[in-house]
């Protein structure tokens, strides 16, 4: 949700903003103070220090019996309509403070002067204990109760009833797990952080060991106190996807597993060899200058259909989108390169014609927001590679481009280009990646992690376990573990869980693209025309409109008739790279 | 299903702290107060700079959730016990200067508002945006009706507040306090009255001269070019870029978003005007970032009013930006970046020519008769909130005090009333701070040429860091720990007294129009 410890670091090229789905948060010592300062309200037990009562109301509450606490008492006796509004107003203001979180952020690492961060990590540690004061406060806590009660749920309206049910589970989330816990894991995280930049610089994987230790068992520990079913490992997953279970994963992984490696394997055996040099140059050294980047960045997301009446861009270290508000999207690129400047456009592009897509009466709340961090990235994986390195997008635009800066691109045909965007190569960092490798280097992680959360690897075996899963499934073994199990910074930001959304991303894109062209038949004809408003406005109606209401699982059978199938990406990769292999896959 | 783990708090909780922790407890609501106040101010420095437009009922909507938060925290019962325990003699005693200073601000805060219903100050919030930003669009033609339902809206809801919050004599003082604490009407009125008759006289005298300036050469110029002198002369005042920001925005402004992050926007688009407004929010900016930071987490890390604020903004807006040594350094450098437009342009032309005397029905004229237009909103925006005026009317009544003080007819009735935003962006109150700021200025920059020696001298060769130091430890460093009326006295070792200002109008003006004034 919000996040709190200073946010200097960015996923590297993971680009999403994620402040909204981020769901770990502290909880910090003045929460309790400030209960002990007030005066218990109930005056008949005024013998109780406040703490105590506090401590009866929490656990009452917890196991459902908050209806006996005083609060609930009287909630009990007001009208359905009184607590209707009162919902209405807490879920504002939750909403509210999420975006003005959300827009401290932004500001942060766009325009902020780096003098201010510690100021500004506390302006943003002020709203997000208010966020959580808020959530998991007795009151809250009555009130949902109430609601949920079937007579009173039965009156709500269906975006009521799915608001709620989320605003539960949230607040079920953050108030099962003690506030000593909380806090311990914000500090760890926020000190991990600088201790990973140093082992990652260093190639030193023992000094971050004892601190990855520490956020796993925090972990575990959590997952206890939030409860789950099957995998501990569920537990971290639902935080960023709720609903898929390490069971199904389990299930999808292995069959990707299976097909994409021989797929691998016969496209390194292509006597096709391309050269991609071209693609990204250094300022100075031929690229395009800063500006020209910036102005191929506006076109890029005007012609995908992006309102930049609605929205604005700016530079920043790591590319990311964030949703400020409801008529305001942020767009960030880090405007290093060409190839660079171009997929951060078509990436960030489709995160944010999801947000932008959002049925806005649903702006102050909740609801307004991805239906998860995997559809999220199913739309952003969607327009910078299934639409962004197609052929048909490129038989549109590269005669374009080429006529804008004929001097960059001097020599290079349509062909060449295609090509280059599109080579494949086993290289060991996931965040360059083709699309091919990319989620066998997912698979790793989820693989570790997974294993790391049930108890069945040790912390200090980590490397080893990575060097040998990464000469398994992509026949490359790292260097060092700068480039191996230190490349990444989500276990530093006690992102454990995170990984698996990105490839479940490229999955439902490819599932979804399918759908669409089975729908709009001229889709691929029209993109080569240079019309990319028809796939917007689809994508609209069926996935973006309807913003946190769905699950996953539900926009998918949806949508496309099933449930999440791997088969859609796997033929998407074999007839793609077939033809530009000249192999058969 | 597995069992879950209970809170169990340290038990250093179980009893109320005495003494010190009870303080630290204030400092922490303090804290929360100011982290309110200062993302405020970032969503509203957002709002005028890069925000999509479309967006500013949502990003009001945001502002209501924080000013209610503000609300709850100045109102809650907790807060007042523990004002009224550190206001007890006893306690009192033991706070060192910084908390007693904090105690009263919060405490004059809790009485602002407390009597006044959330449901007012909330409308206010949100009529205020509005009306600003139909404002913001309004005024390029002088479109008075647009912003009326707002403004009418304004006054009656200002009204109210003054209803709720009491008042001994005018229910102005309420308004005008939000501003410079503890002034009245009844002084404003004698000082402002003094004025005019001053100021009047002089600029009648000034106007018979007859004498024309040509002030053809200050003209628009290229923007990147401006934008790079701009930032050059920021830089040799002493703003710390690394400390802030410098943007675009229709309306200049200034604002602390943080210590370390005060951000300031100007237009820069004429040669002359540009470099004006970037002085005057210079001013400011350097104020903001030379309080003492060891305050930065509390609601003292701010100016001690809208009046001294000002005061710092006209004195390197004015006093020292159109003075004849300031002219030493920056024509040159003008000279240099804009060799085309200054082409034959002499030191003592350029000089002459920022300080013309515009007897105007406009605002930006020069700074005598700026006082003169804000003593006329003073009047009209009293009369409105003593209900002796309705808002209809008021573009009428400003033509006819024009008329009445400078004698002349205003060739666009709404002119005037529609040129600056405070009216239409709620800030009813605020207009007698810019004369205030003027007065302030010239009695403190006497008091810094009798303390620094060669002080103009310096100025001339482009050396500004004396008087940014003087005032850094004269003014800007006690931020709010001090009331207006106390930096003034120790400071310059007497109250406000206009005479300085209207010693220095005559000194400077006798010399530019050749007159005996």
């Amino acid at each position: 949700m919000i996040r709190v410890w200073p946010l200097n670091q960015h996923f590297a090229n993971s680009t999403r903003n994620t402040t909204s789905l981020k769901a770990k948060v502290k909880h910090p010592l003045e929460t309790t103070q400030e209960k002990v300062l007030t005066k218990t309200p109930n005056n008949n037990h005024n013998f109780i220090p406040g703490v105590i009562t506090n401590i009866i109301n929490f656990v009452l509450c917890i196991f459902g019996l908050g209806k006996n606490t005083n609060k609930s008492a009287e909630l009990n006796n007001t009208s359905f309509e009184k607590a209707q509004e009162e919902f209405k107003n807490t879920s504002e203001e939750l909403q509210a403070l999420e975006t003005i979180e959300g827009i401290l952020d932004w500001d942060l690492q766009t325009l902020m002067p780096a003098a201010n961060s510690d100021y500004r990590a506390w302006q943003m540690s002020f709203i997000t204990r208010k966020y959580y004061d808020t959530l998991i406060s007795d009151t809250t806590c009555s009130l949902l109760d109430f609601l949920l009660k079937e007579e009173n749920f039965k009156r709500l309206n269906k975006t009521e009833q799915v608001l709620l049910k989320y605003i539960k589970r949230q607040h079920d989330n953050e108030r099962k797990v003690p506030i000593s816990l909380a806090e311990e894991f914000t500090e760890i995280v926020a000190k991990a952080h600088s201790v990973w930049i140093e082992a990652k610089e260093t190639n030193n994987f023992n000094l971050f060991a004892p601190y990855l230790k520490k956020i796993i068992n925090l972990h575990k520990q959590m997952a206890v106190c939030r409860g789950y079913k099957g995998s501990p490992y569920n537990a971290v997953l639902n935080l960023y996807d709720y609903g898929m279970t390490t069971k199904e994963l389990d299930e999808i992984f292995l069959k990707l597993k299976k097909e994409l490696s021989p797929i691998i394997k016969k496209i390194m055996t292509s006597k096709v060899k391309t050269d991609n040099s071209f693609i990204n140059k250094k300022q100075g050294e031929g690229e395009l200058s800063e500006e020209e980047l910036i102005e191929l960045s506006y076109n890029l997301l005007e012609t995908i259909g992006v309102d930049l009446s609605r929205g604005r861009f700016e530079k920043s270290a790591h590319p990311f989108t964030n949703t400020n508000g409801e008529n305001d999207i942020g767009i960030t690129s880090c405007l290093k390169g060409l190839w660079d400047a171009i997929s951060a456009a078509t990436h960030e592009g489709g995160h944010a014609l999801y947000a932008q897509g959002i049925d806005t009466s649903l702006s102050k709340t909740l609801l307004y927001e991805c239906s998860s961090l995997s559809i999220d990235e199913s739309q952003s994986r969607l327009y910078e590679e299934i639409i962004g390195k197609s052929l048909s997008f490129w038989k549109f635009y590269f005669p374009k481009l080429k006529e804008k800066y004929p001097k960059r691109l001097e020599g290079i045909t349509l062909d060449d280009f295609y090509r280059a965007i599109n080579k494949v190569e086993v290289l060991p960092i996931r965040n360059i990646s083709d699309e091919v490798t990319y989620n066998l280097h997912v698979i790793v992680r989820y693989e570790i992690e997974k294993d790391l959360i049930e108890g069945k690897l040790e912390v200090k075996d980590v490397p080893k376990a990575w060097n040998m899963k990464m000469q398994e499934h992509l026949g490359i073994t790292p260097k060092n573990d700068s480039e191996g199990c230190l490349q990444d910074i989500h276990w530093a930001t006690g992102d454990v869980g995170y990984f698996p959304s990105y490839t479940l991303g490229n999955l439902y894109a490819a599932q979804i693209y399918n759908t669409a062209k089975k729908e709009m038949p001229n889709l691929e004809s029209e993109i080569e025309k240079g019309n990319l408003i028809l796939l917007k406005e689809w994508l609209r109606e069926k996935i973006h409109k309807y913003g946190r209401t769905e699950t996953p699982d539900e926009i998918t059978r949806r949508v496309t008739g099933e449930p999440l199938n791997v088969d859609y990406f796997i033929n998407y990769i074999k007839e793609k790279y077939s033809k530009i292999y000249n192999i058969e896959l | 299903m597995v069992k879950i783990k209970k809170i169990i708090p340290s038990t250093s909780y179980l009893t109320i702290p005495q003494g010190r922790e009870n303080l630290a407890v204030l400092l922490k609501i303090a804290e929360d107060i100011q982290s309110i106040n200062t993302t405020i101010a970032f969503l509203r420095w957002d709002l005028d700079t890069y925000m999509p437009p479309s967006n500013s009922s949502y990003r009001a909507w945001q502002i209501n959730h924080l000013n209610k938060a503000h609300h709850d925290l100045i109102t809650s019962p907790k807060l007042a016990s523990l004002i009224d325990c550190f206001q007890q003699k006893e306690n009192h005693k033991k706070l060192s200067k910084i908390e007693k200073a904090l105690v009263k601000l919060i405490s004059k805060e809790i009485e602002k508002i407390k009597n006044v219903p959330l449901k007012i100050e909330q409308e206010l919030d949100e009529v205020k945006i509005h009306t600003y930003l139909i404002w913001d669009n309004a005024f390029l033609t002088d479109d008075f009706n647009a912003v009326l339902s707002g403004f009418e809206k304004i006054i009656s809801l200002n009204r109210q507040i003054a209803e709720f919050r009491g008042y001994k004599n005018s229910p102005y003082d309420v308004l005008v306090q939000n501003f410079e604490p503890e002034i009245t009407t009844k002084e404003l009125d004698l000082l402002f009255k003094k004025l005019k008759e001053e100021l009047i006289p002089i600029l009648r005298k000034i106007s018979n001269t007859g004498k024309k300036i040509n002030t053809d050469f200050l003209c628009k110029v290229e923007e990147d070019k401006l934008l790079i002198v701009l930032k050059q002369v920021l830089n040799k005042i002493g703003f710390d870029m690394s400390r802030g920001r410098l943007d675009k925005s229709i309306y200049p402004f200034s604002t602390i978003l943080g210590s370390n992050d005060i951000r300031l926007t100007s237009h820069h688009r004429h040669i002359w005007n540009s470099m004006s407004a970037t002085l005057h929010e210079g001013g400011h900016a350097l104020y903001s970032q030379g309080i003492d930071t060891a305050l930065s987490k509390t609601p003292l890390y701010e100016e001690a009013s809208y009046g001294i604020d000002e005061s710092q903004s006209r004195l390197y807006e004015t006093i020292i930006g159109h003075s004849f040594p300031f002219c030493k350094f920056i024509f040159p450098l003008l000279k240099e970046h804009f060799p085309n437009e200054l082409h034959n342009v002499k030191l003592e032309d350029f000089y002459h020519a920022i300080n013309e005397v515009t007897i105007d029905h406009l605002w930006d004229g020069d700074e005598i008769t700026y006082n003169i237009h804000v003593i006329i909103r003073y009047e009209i925006e009293k009369d409105l909130i003593e209900g002796k005026l309705q808002p209809k009317d008021a573009p009428k009544a400003y033509a006819s005090k024009v008329k009445e003080y400078l004698g002349f007819d205003s060739p666009n009735e709404n002119e005037s009333a529609m040129q600056v935003a405070h009216w239409y962006d709620g800030d009813i109150g605020y207009f007698p701070a810019y004369t205030l700021g003027n007065l302030y200025a010239a009695q403190i920059y006497h008091q810094a040429k009798k303390e620094i020696p060669n002080l103009e001298e310096e100025i001339a060769n482009g050396n500004f860091h004396l008087i940014k130091k003087w005032l850094n430890d004269k003014i800007h460093f006690v931020g709010k720990t001090e009331i207006p009326k106390e930096i003034i006295l120790r400071v310059t070792g007497e109250e406000l007294n206009p005479e300085y200002f209207i010693r220095y109008v005559k000194e400077k003006y006798s010399k530019i129009y050749n007159v005996d004034l």
